[in-house]
């Protein structure tokens, strides 16, 4: 081997390793939640059966959602409180992956007596953004605030408190399998910068699986 | 006996620590009331929320509607039909110079670049809702 052979594969290897380093290593992300052991198999917390209206007062189920991964949350429109600063937060997220075929948006309303389809078209409206994307859904209270505690995220009536509903502002991520993956703080801004990694990590999981 | 070039360096010392600690931000009550009151819909930075809630960094459309801000904050904004939760709470409770320090921190740090309001001009814009 000539020494001009030697300094090229020198060369070659170098770059090679230094690609290698450049690629962003994503942490895997643990599957949140209560988790069953049955006959020697790990059974997850899954997000269970829904059925809901979107804002064309269609049906919506959770097979809607199969071959994609979701970031869900709650609000209702008439929200004095935090609902507005979460909804900043979303549309970050939404304009940062708006491009991502794979990523969807599901905000559920926790007041469906106001929270009509109609307004929630309208809301969505002048959110300005595509109701594919980023999906509203409404349905029976009971439900709704049911959905929210498989979520783990507290919402319930409350008269006291300005609104007349008390809740959390979390994010949730979920998988194509229903898992509940990652959660971020809605009313804090640096929590949902931290949640960018972890859609992210999702993202490059499912990128992983179908190259391999 | 300290040589007087001590004592000159030791005035300059304090008037410069004397400066360093008094607070330029005149606007302080006005950000807290922001914070409190306002910042929920418009945002910390004022950035609004899409068509919902309408940007207070929009210098252009701020300038054109500075009578009107007092009267806004004061009495409230009613509601538009195609919005949901639209229109604005009415703030009944602030005092004039409440309002004035929240126009005033919206006027030059959010939206930068718009002179400060007098408390006299807030006064007579007042004026307009409390005769209608």
């Amino acid at each position: 081997m000539t020494i001009s052979k030697v300094v090229a594969l020198t060369w070659s290897l170098g770059i090679v390793a230094l690609s290698q380093g450049c690629q962003p290593q994503y942490e895997s992300l643990p599957i949140l939640g209560h988790r069953d052991f049955v006959d020697g198999d790990t059974v997850y917390h899954i997000i269970p059966d829904f059925e809901f209206l979107n804002v064309d007062s269609t049906t919506f189920r959770n097979s809607d959602l199969d071959d994609h991964i979701y970031i869900a949350d709650f609000f209702f429109t008439s929200c004095p409180s935090i609902c507005p600063k979460v909804k900043k937060q979303m549309l970050r997220l939404y304009g940062a992956y708006k491009n991502e075929d794979i990523v969807k948006f599901v905000s559920h309303t926790i007041d469906p007596k106001r929270d009509t389809p109609g307004r929630l078209k309208l809301y969505a409206k002048n959110l300005e953004v595509d109701t594919d994307k980023w999906i509203f859904l409404t349905g029976t209270q009971d439900s709704l605030l049911d959905i929210a505690n498989a979520y783990f995220v507290p919402a319930y009536i409350d008269p006291e408190v300005p609104g007349g509903f008390d809740h959390s502002g979390k994010l949730i991520l979920v998988d194509k399998k229903r898992h509940i993956r990652a959660v971020a703080e809605g009313t804090d801004p640096k929590s949902v910068t931290a949640f960018f990694r972890k859609i992210d990590a999702l993202i490059a999981e499912y990128r992983t699986k179908e190259t391999s | 006996m300290p040589s007087r070039s001590w004592i000159i360096g030791g005035i300059m010392f304090m008037v410069v620590h004397i400066f360093e600690s008094c607070d330029f931000n005149t606007y302080a009550q006005g950000k807290v009331l922001y914070d409190k009151h306002c910042s929920p819909c418009h945002m910390n930075d004022g950035s609004g929320l899409s068509l919902l809630y309408p940007s207070l960094m929009d210098t252009k459309r701020l300038r054109t509607i500075q009578s009107e801000i007092p009267c806004m904050i004061k009495n409230g904004v009613a509601p538009v039909d195609s919005i949901p939760n639209s229109g604005m709470t009415a703030f009944p409770n602030l005092s004039e110079i409440e309002i004035s320090n929240i126009i005033n921190y919206i006027n030059t740090q959010l939206a930068g670049g718009i002179d400060p309001v007098t408390f006299l001009e807030i006064n007579a814009f007042l004026k307009k809702c409390e005769s209608g």
